[in-house]
């Protein structure tokens, strides 16, 4: 069963729950024409197009409103993205049908029953609330866009013609997109990326705790200039405060540092030696990076810290290689 | 209550927040007032409150949402720590007198 079968079943469902006397098969032929003047055009997350019409009148179905307005919903984009005309739908579905789509893009003030002005700005909400729900395609500046608009408009629109639901769910979509760009543009100053990257040494228990502290200063400091300093000194202080807070007291800066010496040395290698060699371990790239300098007592220096088996081993074998040369 | 090592800066930022044990300071205001960079301070501040001699605690809601701004951190003096904190600086060489190789610092481990 095609996608569009599936969720045509659970329109004409929700439509005969709230209409039991609905003309079905009216609602079946329009979501034919429909799904014909649509037919070979995508969605941005490359679905065919006619999925957004169905959604859009399941919406408005569940809302609980008239066939006709189903219908229209089902029609809403084709006047406006195909060769199709209003005199078609109207030949073809009629007048009450063909108008309401006629108003979603020129909904004159006068001569409309204020019925259906009403029905025409529930099928925009009800456009708007899918959109807003499949915004994840579009590029971060649409997404943006869209959401403040949402918030702006159609979210009071919504509470005032009476479609609470829908407003609260317009609201919670576009809120959501908003603040999660307001985090990542507040992550995105370079203070703030200094931080994020310079606390990386810290125990990851805390790094959140000591970041949001961090960030919570800066939001005070009035200069960009302010900022960095205080940034490039908290940075400064990292090592530090993550020997601190590990609980090493008095450990000298030189045993410390070991550890990121040991990962340097290795990608250094591996940077080095290139992508051929693949195979190697991290402790078999310490020893290639230890050759590579040759000297036994930077690999000590390198290795000391650590006292197990493994390491001893390996340094009797570099010694004894060295021995060889 | 075990005893940090004093370090002048320590030494320093111990004997401002002793002026006024009963006040919260933000780091950043700590930093100001010892005349220290702040990657100095935080490193400082955290031993302390792990030794148990300074507590810390997020700002009152109220105040920073009013603002509009992201939350502080604060810090304090304990009781305890305010006393430990005393006895340990009064028994730290005074400034002038610096210990010659050999002389034994004031202890620190168990000194409680």
């Amino acid at each position: 069963m095609t996608p569009d079968g599936t969720s045509l079943g659970r329109l004409v469902g929700a439509v005969r729950l709230r209409h039991p006397d609905a003309d079905v098969e009216l609602l079946q032929r329009v979501h034919a024409c429909a799904a014909r003047w649509h037919e070979g055009q995508r969605r941005r997350s490359g679905e065919p197009f006619i999925t957004h019409p169905v959604a859009v009148a399941t919406i408005v179905a569940e809302l609980g409103m008239r066939p006709p307005v189903v219908c229209a919903a089902l029609l809403h984009d084709t006047v406006l993205d195909t060769p199709c005309t209003i005199d078609d739908l109207t030949a073809d579905f009629g007048p009450e049908i063909a108008s309401l789509v006629r108003r979603l893009e020129d909904p004159l003030p006068d001569a409309g029953e204020p019925r259906q002005v009403d029905e025409v700005l529930i099928l925009k909400m009800a456009d708007r609330l899918h959109n807003m729900r499949t915004l994840h395609c579009r590029s971060h500046s649409s997404r943006q866009r869209v959401s403040r608009e949402t918030l702006a408009v159609h979210v009071p629109l919504a509470r005032q013609i009476g479609v609470e639901t829908v407003g609260r769910e317009l609201e919670a979509l576009a809120s959501a997109v908003i603040f999660a760009a307001a985090a990542a543009a507040r992550a995105r100053s370079l203070s703030e990326r200094l931080l994020a990257w310079t606390s990386a040494v810290l125990p990851p228990a805390v790094r959140t705790r000591w970041l949001e502290e961090w960030y919570g200063e800066l939001a005070t400091l009035p200069t960009r200039r302010a900022r960095l300093r205080f940034a490039m000194e908290v940075a400064r202080g990292m090592p530090r405060l993550a020997a601190a807070l590990r609980g090493m007291r008095g450990v000298p800066a030189e045993r410390r540092a070991s550890a990121p010496f040991r990962t340097v040395l290795s990608g250094l290698v591996s940077v080095l030696v290139g992508g051929g060699v693949v195979a190697l371990g991290p402790l078999a790239m310490d020893v290639l990076a230890v050759a590579v300098l040759g000297g036994v007592l930077v690999l000590a220096v390198v290795l000391l810290h650590r006292d197990d088996g493994p390491a001893r081993r390996l340094v009797e074998l570099i010694k004894a290689w060295r021995g060889t040369k | 209550m075990k005893t940090p090592r004093l370090t002048l800066q320590t030494q320093l930022v111990l004997r401002t927040l002793l002026d006024d044990p009963e006040r919260s300071r933000y780091g950043l205001e700590v930093a100001d007032l010892v005349g220290l960079p702040s990657g100095t301070i935080y490193p400082i501040l955290a031993r302390l409150e792990q030794v148990g001699w300074v507590t810390s605690a997020w700002e009152d809601p109220t105040v920073h949402e009013q603002e509009g701004r992201p939350r502080r951190r604060f810090y304090r003096v304990t009781p305890d720590g305010a006393t430990a904190a005393r006895d340990a600086l009064a028994r730290v060489p005074r400034a002038g007198r610096r210990p010659r190789v050999g002389w034994a610092l004031p202890s620190t481990d168990g000194a409680m």
